[in-house]
């Protein structure tokens, strides 16, 4: 059973208890931030570095954090900010983690087990905008509602349901494309 | 009122199918050994705000610095030009001058009361 945010940043606040208060922070959250940081980088080696690097600036962060601030979209934020610093300076190696998901003989790749669809799905979300693909995941594999994405992200709500509602008809066009 | 599922079962068809698509896999284990990497790399407690007070000292110290150094060069120059007026005079005889000073005046006071009468 995880312990609730405030919990956890009132055990963080008590003298020689910061680490047991970090650890359940780290359960708490490691897979959800490691699938939105593998859904942006794909290949699972990088997003284990991304996803370590991220709960590193939550433990230095921590101190300065302010308990009425929301614990889960700061993280977020965090984690999002160091995907998007690495995609940008790993431009190449993120396209070419997409263009290793592999449509025809997927055995070669050990961490991708899905369906041909599923690998084109993939493939798919890979041709859409960085902030165009973070909406999609958060909210097609997240299920994260928008006034969420919009801490994350920043923006309207509005905005990001425009930006939702191309990423799918994108993506939708894409899979349907026999081509 | 549409809901999103809804919109997406009417308009994408195929996205909603693979809803539960999950295709990415991860080594057995591994979120039990990335917990174990993060909490390796977290051994150094994170600095906490008391820290800041220190850093409060340390700008106050070299203010005073600051505020000294300078000091030594206007108070210096007032000290000197002290000097040029009083010569060698220490505050003492300075002092002692104008008590003398003083009483010839009051002495003055009193001839005047005297020639008055």
């Amino acid at each position: 059973m995880h312990l609730d945010d405030q919990d956890i940043l009132t055990l963080f606040t008590t003298k020689g208890k910061e680490q047991i208060a970090f650890g359940h922070l780290v359960n708490k959250y490691q897979e959800r931030l490691y699938w939105h940081i593998r859904k942006m980088v794909i290949n699972h080696e990088d997003a284990n570095d991304v996803t370590q690097n991220s709960f590193i600036k939550v433990w230095k962060g921590l101190p300065k954090f302010k308990k009425e601030a929301n614990l889960f979209t700061w993280m977020y934020r965090i984690a999002t900010n160091e995907t998007l610093n690495f995609i940008k300076s790993n431009k190449k190696r993120v396209a070419q983690s997409i263009d290793d998901i592999q449509i025809e003989n997927r055995k070669d790749d050990s961490f991708f087990s899905g369906e041909e669809i599923e690998a084109k799905l993939y493939k798919a979300i890979g041709t859409l905008p960085d902030k165009q693909k973070l909406v999609f995941n958060m909210k097609y594999f997240e299920e994260l509602k928008y006034t969420e994405i919009a801490d994350i992200l920043g923006g309207s709500v509005g905005s990001l349901k425009a930006s939702y509602h191309h990423a799918q008809k994108k993506i939708e066009a894409h899979l349907t494309n026999t081509d | 009122m549409k809901t999103t599922n809804e919109h997406i079962e009417n308009e994408f068809p195929t996205l909603d199918k693979l809803k539960t698509a999950k295709g990415m896999n991860t080594p057995e284990g591994f979120f039990d050994s990335l917990s174990s990497s993060i909490m390796e790399q977290t051994t150094e407690q994170p600095k906490q705000k008391k820290t800041s007070i220190y850093r409060v000292f340390a700008y106050a110290a070299s203010i005073a610095i600051v505020v000294g150094i300078s000091s030594t060069f206007f108070f210096g120059n007032d000290n000197e030009s002290t000097t040029e007026l009083f010569g060698e005079m220490t505050v003492n005889e300075y002092l002692e001058d104008f008590s003398e000073i003083d009483l010839e005046l009051e002495d003055a006071l009193q001839f005047d009361e005297i020639a008055m009468n």
